[in-house]
């Protein structure tokens, strides 16, 4: 046996050791690296909270029912979109579009309901140097966390009207929709954990 | 995780199943535990929720076991080290800061 065929024998990535296309690697490597962006930011938000000893009550500040809420189309956006991707990957045309629009919709209910959230935040004296519930650094973490958030749904609503629109034109591939769908599902994914860290603990 | 006659039906029970553990979630919140309790519950109830979107949503149970240990390793090991060293300086620059 050749030395060649042992190492195809032992380990056969060598020409695609991922198994998957350049597009999916690559989205799934910038995946990583945006979570670890969130990671570092949560994980500074808590540094500074345990030193800080003080720190206001949450269900003061915000509505926990509206963030549950808001909690909620997120999640819902994701199971349309995952069913956006499996309806693309059978073909079924009628059902990816209902789909896409579907997450579209969830999207902006999101991005909407976040703007309310920060107008009211603004409205009762929050600012990024001002916070009339305690010390300052909350209010700016609030709008650095769920601003980054934020900023990361409005660029998956863009992409994915993009995908939609083609989707219409006839001009997709299953496997665009499915990266679409990877990134959606992160941006639920960083929600997960803002939820958890910043509004319940 | 879909048969041929019910392909979504998967996708939505795991909707249910993450509405679910976010409403239990809350209700814990409400629940008056001491703050550490606290975190470590709910860091293990959005670390289910997180598996299940990344294992079913996004189907990495279904890739290569090179991209499922690139992406995990990648994110777990790396997250929890930079989750648990800090909040052990945090504490101690708090205890200082107590006591001086």
């Amino acid at each position: 046996m050749s030395q060649t065929a042992i190492a195809q024998a032992d380990w056969g990535g060598g020409a695609s050791p991922f198994g998957v296309t350049w597009q999916k690697m690559m989205m799934w490597f910038f995946i990583v690296t945006d979570a670890l962006l969130f990671a570092g930011l949560l994980v500074s938000y808590g540094v500074i909270r345990i030193t800080a000893g003080a720190w206001p009550a949450q269900g003061e500040v915000f509505s926990l029912t509206y963030i549950a809420a808001m909690t909620f189309v997120l999640i819902s956006s994701s199971a349309t979109m995952a069913c956006a991707v499996a309806a693309a990957e059978r073909g079924e045309r009628k059902m990816v579009t209902l789909c896409l629009w579907l997450t579209i919709l969830g999207g902006f209910g999101f991005l909407g309901m976040q703007a309310y959230e920060w107008s009211v935040f603004i409205h009762e004296g929050g600012g990024l140097a001002a916070n009339p519930w305690g010390p300052p650094t909350f209010s700016q973490f609030f709008f650095i966390i769920t601003g980054f958030h934020g900023f990361h749904v409005l660029t998956g609503v863009t992409v994915l009207l993009v995908v939609a629109i083609r989707q219409l034109m006839g001009r997709y591939s299953a496997a665009g929709v499915e990266n679409a769908g990877l990134y959606w599902h992160f941006v639920d994914l960083v929600w997960v954990f803002v939820f958890a860290l910043f509004y319940l603990i | 995780m879909s048969t041929d006659a019910h392909p979504y039906r998967g996708y939505w029970i795991l909707w249910l199943i993450l509405l679910a553990v976010t409403v239990i979630m809350i209700l814990i919140e409400g629940a008056n535990l001491p703050l550490g309790l606290l975190a470590a519950i709910l860091l293990v109830g959005s670390a289910i929720k997180a598996t299940l979107i990344i294992f079913y949503y996004m189907h990495l149970k279904f890739e290569h076991m090179s991209l499922i240990l690139t992406v995990l390793v990648g994110l777990f090991v790396t997250a929890i080290l930079m989750f648990v060293l800090p909040a052990i300086d945090g504490y101690h620059v708090l205890a200082n800061k107590l006591t001086s």
